[in-house]
């Protein structure tokens, strides 16, 4: 019913990120020369330059200082149309925070969002609500994000009403009608009349499906849509969001936390650590080939039954949690957790260097001194964890 | 249903036609149904099932932990004592008394002295379980003076140090509280607590469902690792079926209160039965391997209250046929796998209804 695999995945791919910069100073105005050179068949629909995100902390920090939690720091992220681009990350790894950013729920603190290719203000008013109508989000609870107190025909007629020009109520209740059965409501009528709590979990979902779609968005932001649904139906929820973005020509942001759920649905992949991009590409490359080690990590972390025989009682090693943002590491934000750390990686952030073992074209990439190119000589023996576990 | 003593050991807790309400009357809802499901000696027995499914009202009902409105409508659970212990977990000076004892039946002292001793249970939300305001070394001393009157402070000290150490918490934290400790931390110290009577099952309800997957990787190879070490059996439950298949021996699913199909992990994995086990199984895109179309299964999740004559499965299940709409299916062992159960009709070679009990 939705695509077939891999060979559209890799075809399809377009150089995503600014070419990787060879100079440690990625993001922020010095990329945005990349805009020079648009010429490629697509350009992206939404695009995040050099953003971040930060928050005062409750507490302040040493000396009286206000301390500042570092959220997000300069990710740089285009979502195109047709495509399905997945942000994975760890819970506080600011993945969430890029989907507020981009649903201009946050202004961010740095950085600019273009909507096909025009910066966007921050005015709010009637230029927010025109935005609105391109940008539609689908949050993770969707026992929190509707009204008990209203029926489905309600949420769905809402935005129809805002943002729509429909003649009168009979116009209304039929587009109503066909967005419930878009999602697969069906019979429609009777979830028209229902309210939320006469709902399941991935009924819900849908209808939360149904009202970002009311307004016929070109953009679709999804935070975690599946993960609060029970396991057997998840799948049935993204096939339906694949579908229909394919349908009609969305760009569509995943946001998860489960990196196996990312290369099934996404095409492309980006990998979240401690409020930075650490590797981006297409979703087989991410998860095939990681080049970074925290990408590596992650995939040998991710349960699967098929390594059964791989787990032993042998002591763990601890690698340590994530860091705390209010006061973030120096240098790359993984160092304290890598074996493969070296002194350059405690000073300096890497910027985004091509990922060895995938052609150039595909954009792969990964913000990791190991894969600086004026390192090739170590990395045959720097290269250990991409199979088997720690 | 007899238990299977397989390879891993004898029967050390038997459950059987163990059944849990909520509500009373007609409109209690059966949240257990039923349910027969063996724990052998060293084993570790995964039970994994959707919310609703009645796994963790199971895990309460076990320890005698549930609570009101839930109440225990019939059943047994035999737990079987090591030789030398009488049925408060003590080692007895005189003659072992022989058989299992009901944990059902038991007084509410006998039920303190068992419970730490011979079972233990971790909770999901290690932050909800430890007390805020005491340290982790007052709260593993707190379970030791009670179950060992006359330690000392000192020997609580060096007790609660060498758990620390053995599940992987500098022994220097445990002055620290709750709040101080990361997530991956405060599971530890739960299952730091868990072991300290030595206890011969521990139970773990969603252990590492609120950890990252790095920290949640790192925690279960602690728990495998001590599992070798003290030899304690587990039952673990969750939802996330791919995780279970990885550390369980053998794997029950539960669906609508009912077990409907346990097999060795294995099995499960490799050759699923039951259309929802089979569905579930597909539920989860594997990491490695070829992309491919993969459904979920379609449908609702059962409701409780309004569960559907026959096979609580059939209206999502693509081969039910009428006999499902009209039969409970029972657990039964399909030819040639003598350690799989099986409540399904496909395959039956009684086809007819008449092997109902």
């Amino acid at each position: 019913m939705t695509n077939d695999d891999t060979a559209p995945v890799r075809a399809a791919e377009p150089a995503k990120e600014p070419p990787p910069a060879t100079v440690p100073a990625p993001g922020g105005p010095a990329e945005a020369s990349a805009a020079e050179a648009p010429a490629e068949e697509a350009a992206p629909l939404l695009e995040a330059r050099g953003v971040s995100r930060h928050y005062p902390a409750r507490h302040s920090g040493r000396l009286g200082r206000r301390a500042v939690v570092h959220a997000v720091d300069d990710v740089s992220l285009a979502l195109h149309r047709g495509r399905i681009t997945a942000v994975v990350g760890e819970s506080g790894s600011g993945k969430s925070t890029i989907a507020r950013v981009l649903a201009r729920l946050e202004p961010p603190t740095k950085g600019e969002l273009l909507l096909d290719g025009r910066p966007v203000g921050r005015a709010r008013g009637s230029a927010f609500r025109r935005y609105l109508g391109q940008v539609q989000m689908i949050f993770q609870d969707p026992f929190a994000s509707l009204n008990p107190f209203h029926t489905v025909e309600h949420h769905l007629a809402r935005p129809l009403r805002l943002h729509g020009s429909y003649g009168g109520k009979a116009e209304v209740h039929a587009e109503v009608l066909r967005l419930l059965e878009r999602v697969s409501l069906t019979p429609a009528e009777q979830f028209a009349r229902k309210r939320p709590h006469e709902l399941s979990g991935g009924q819900r979902q849908r209808v939360s499906i149904a009202r970002a779609l009311a307004v016929r968005p070109e953009v679709l932001l999804a935070d975690e849509p599946v993960s609060m649904l029970d396991v057997s139906i998840r799948l049935g929820v993204l096939n339906l969001l694949r579908a229909l973005g394919h349908e009609d020509g969305l760009a569509l942001l995943y946001i998860t936390h489960d990196i196996a759920s990312a290369r099934y649905f996404a095409d492309s992949v980006q990998v979240m650590y401690a409020g930075r991009l650490v590797e981006g590409g297409p979703a087989e490359a991410v998860t095939q080939t990681p080049a970074h080690p925290y990408t590596q990590l992650l995939i040998d972390s991710a349960p699967d039954p098929d390594r059964r025989a791989a787990v032993t009682g042998e002591r763990a090693e601890r690698l340590g949690e994530a860091p705390d943002l209010a006061a973030p590491p120096s240098g790359c934000r993984f160092h304290p957790r890598c074996p493969l750390a070296m002194p350059v990686c405690r000073e300096t952030a890497p910027p985004h260097f091509p990922a060895p073992g995938s052609p150039p074209e595909d954009g792969h990439w990964a913000a990791c001194w190991l894969h600086a190119p004026d390192r090739q000589d170590r990395h045959d023996d720097q290269q250990p964890m991409t199979t088997g576990r720690r | 249903m007899s238990p299977v003593a397989s390879a891993v050991g004898a029967p050390l807790l038997e459950i059987r036609g163990l059944t849990v309400d909520y509500g009373e009357g007609p409109g209690a809802v059966h949240a257990v149904d039923n349910v027969d499901l063996v724990l052998h000696r060293s084993e570790t027995l995964g039970l994994a099932g959707e919310s609703g499914s009645g796994k963790s009202t199971l895990a309460h009902a076990v320890t005698r932990l549930l609570r009101p409105p839930g109440t225990i409508t019939g059943g047994q659970v035999l737990y079987h004592r090591r030789e030398g212990k009488d049925a408060a977990g003590h080692v007895s000076d005189g003659p072992a008394r022989s058989g299992p004892v009901n944990v059902l039946d038991m007084t509410r002292p006998e039920l303190r002295a068992f419970r730490w001793e011979e079972i233990a249970i971790v909770f999901q939300s290690a932050m909800n379980a430890l007390n805020p305001v005491h340290t982790v070394l007052a709260q593993i001393a707190d379970t030791l003076k009670a179950h060992r009157p006359g330690i000392t402070r000192a020997e609580c000290r060096e007790r609660a140090a060498h758990l620390l150490t053995t599940v992987g918490v500098p022994a220097a934290r445990m002055s620290a509280y709750a709040h101080e400790l990361s997530g991956g931390m405060r599971q530890r110290v739960m299952i730091a607590m868990a072991l300290a009577l030595d206890p011969e099952i521990l139970v773990l309800d969603e252990p590492t469902t609120a950890l990252d997957v790095v920290v949640q990787r790192e925690v279960l190879a602690e728990l495998v690792r001590l599992r070798e070490e003290f030899g304690f059996s587990v039952l673990f439950i969750t939802h996330d079926l791919s995780l279970l298949l990885e550390v369980a021996d053998r794997v029950a699913i539960m669906y609508a209160g009912r077990v409907i199909e346990s097999a060795p992990a294995e099995e499960v994995y490799r050759d699923p039965v039951h259309p929802y086990t089979r569905g579930l199984v597909a539920s989860f895109p594997p990491l490695r391997g070829p992309r491919r179309e993969l459904a979920g299964i379609g449908g609702s999740p059962p409701d409780l209250r309004a569960l559907p004559p026959g096979c609580a499965f059939s209206p999502r299940c693509r081969h039910a046929f009428d006999r499902c709409t009209r039969d409970l299916p029972l657990l039964r062992r399909p030819a040639g796998a003598p350690e799989r159960l099986v409540a399904c009709h496909l395959d039956d070679p009684n086809g007819s209804a008449d092997d109902e009990r």
